[in-house]
């Protein structure tokens, strides 16, 4: 899907209501893509207020400047972009995440070393699912980027190049190592 | 779907349609899969490995936020948004497929009061107990219809939010200089109570007061309903009824139901009698997803109930000695509580109840 056909995907009345003033309009977009926003901020902090603090800057931010934003646009594309950048800059000046390049992409799940020694051996679905999961874990933090916002906002790889800063190769790349560091696991 | 020959794990883990059957499963999709399975059984391991795949992607990748918890945030902005053009005239809506800005109140709401029997009938009557409550509604009240079709925001003088559904009235006394916090609702509101230790806010329906110290929560009131409830998602409130509510102040406890997360209590109107359950869908309260696991592999099973605890701050009252000693391997992150439990409870051969809100669980020991 190109990014072209992303953008087409988008309500237009909708977009044109919102930078019209409509406040339904507002709320609408927001509860359209709220959910999604919060799935990918969460990942980079655990602090929920945090993330919900940038998502609802984001949201006022995108209000302020509603009559100077253009006739389209690829909106879930764009807030992620947005998002990432502000999680960033927030993170690092309250300290909420370490001062890299990058924002960290926490992990939320520990799996003890013991249990996956009990699961050596073993076959079965479940075993396989606790290994899967043990190995998304072992990801590295752009790997579990790339997979979310393949798997999860289904956006093309033109979109996550954009999104994080990469290039497409770049993208198609990751995706395909990913994919098959996976597969090994099952 | 011949497209999908010669398709290996890698191919169906990018494949919409795949993603959509795995994500969002549905009749039709099983059936158009599992024929394709049958027909090509060369692919079937490939398939059932996508599946998985794709599986505890979905399942490490979902992030816990409630459809309230959502809303109270776009109410919050929405409220922020008035606040920086109070005085620019704000335009009709121009979008018309626009959904109810409240639609989230028939969904889950955090309390629901459900009822107003005979609400025109009784309005009189009904207002004049409430003159007596509040020691009279004083000539500031002021009343606010809403007649539109769309969701009405109210900001009171203490800093709490209220949004008004459409068909509904909320009457509020003057708040100013310290005095009470009490309003007056007839149909549905949203509530973000600002927090005031010292003056608790009331809440007077039909038959019911709510009292809440702080949190956040929904009031549904439906005329003619045969009974009215209150449910809470998250927070505590206490629960009278009217005719209790004066001797409140002699003692204390004695009349009025205390309601915690994922608790409801209805007030039955044929025999005027206060129940407390469970929620009918319990939730995880926002913001304690974490304490559920991603999954359990030989854990006491005492360990598991009390994860549950924790996440949905329900009372989950069992022998610990006696379930300690059960072992649970499960994955208990996606289903209902009501599931969760008859899974735990097949897997140590238990049973439970529920039982004035909380659940009892009746094991026998796994050591034996």
């Amino acid at each position: 899907m190109s990014l072209a056909n992303e953008i087409a995907g988008e309500d237009h009345g909708l977009w044109d209501a919102f930078r019209k003033g409509s406040e339904e309009a507002f709320a609408e977009i927001t509860r359209l893509h709220y959910r999604s926003l919060f799935s990918y901020g969460i990942k980079f902090s655990r602090d929920r207020e945090f993330i919900k603090d940038c998502i609802q800057d984001l949201f006022l931010e995108l209000w302020a400047k509603r009559e100077s934003l253009g006739d389209t646009g690829f909106i879930k594309f764009y807030l992620l972009k947005s998002l990432r950048r502000k999680i960033h800059r927030e993170g690092s000046r309250r300290n909420r995440i370490q001062e890299e390049a990058e924002p960290d992409w926490e992990s939320d799940m520990a799996v003890d070393e013991s249990i996956e020694q009990k699961l050596i051996g073993l076959e079965t679905d479940e075993a396989r699912w606790q290994q899967l999961n043990r190995q998304l874990e072992l990801l590295s933090k752009r790997q579990q980027e790339v997979i979310y916002l393949k798997f999860f906002e289904t956006l093309s790889n033109e979109a996550i190049a954009e999104v994080m800063s990469i290039s497409r190769q770049a993208v198609a790349n990751l995706i395909y190592r990913t994919i098959r560091e996976l597969r090994e696991r099952i | 779907m011949d497209k999908y020959r010669g398709y290996v794990v890698e191919d169906f883990v990018l494949d919409a349609d795949f993603q959509s059957w795995v994500r969002h499963p549905a009749a039709e999709k099983d059936r158009r899969w599992e024929n394709y399975k049958a027909g090509n059984p060369e692919q079937a391991e490939d398939i059932r490995r996508a599946r998985l795949l794709l599986e505890s992607v979905y399942a490490r990748f979902e992030a816990h936020i409630s459809d309230e918890e959502i809303e109270e945030e776009i109410s919050e902005m929405v409220m922020k948004i008035r606040q920086t053009q109070q005085e620019a005239i704000r335009p009709e809506p121009v979008y018309p497929g626009v959904k109810p800005f409240f639609r989230w109140l028939a969904a889950a709401s955090v309390i629901t009061v459900a009822a107003l029997l005979g609400w025109l009938f009784f309005r009189k009557p009904a207002a004049e107990t409430e003159q007596t409550l509040s020691a009279g509604i004083r000539e500031e009240t002021t009343t606010r219809q809403n007649r539109t079709g769309a969701n009405e925001t109210i900001l009171l003088d203490d800093g709490t939010t209220v949004v008004l559904a459409p068909d509904s009235e909320l009457r509020i006394p003057a708040m100013s200089g310290g005095g009470k916090r009490e309003v007056y609702l007839t149909g549905e509101a949203f509530f973000k109570v600002k927090r005031d230790v010292n003056r608790p806010f009331l809440v007077y329906s039909e038959k019911l007061i709510t009292r809440v110290l702080g949190t956040s929560f929904t009031i549904r009131s439906i005329k003619n309903a045969a009974e009215e409830v209150v449910e809470v998602k998250e927070g505590k409130v206490s629960v009278f009824k009217k005719e209790d509510f004066g001797s409140v102040g002699t003692n204390r406890e004695s009349h009025g139901l205390l309601v915690t997360s994922n608790q409801k209590v209805t007030l039955e109107i044929r025999d005027n009698r206060l129940v407390k359950t469970l929620s009918d869908a319990p939730e995880v309260v926002p913001g304690k997803s974490g304490f559920i696991r991603s999954g359990y592999v030989n854990t006491p099973v005492s360990q598991v109930l009390k994860d549950l605890r924790e996440a949905y701050q329900v009372d989950i009252v069992f022998d610990e000695e006696l379930l300690s000693g059960c072992p649970l391997t499960a994955v208990l992150t996606n289903q209902s509580l009501k599931e969760k439990l008859e899974i735990i409870c097949e897997a140590i051969e238990a049973k439970y109840e529920i039982l004035d809100g909380q659940v009892m669980i009746y094991g026998k020991s796994c050591s034996e």
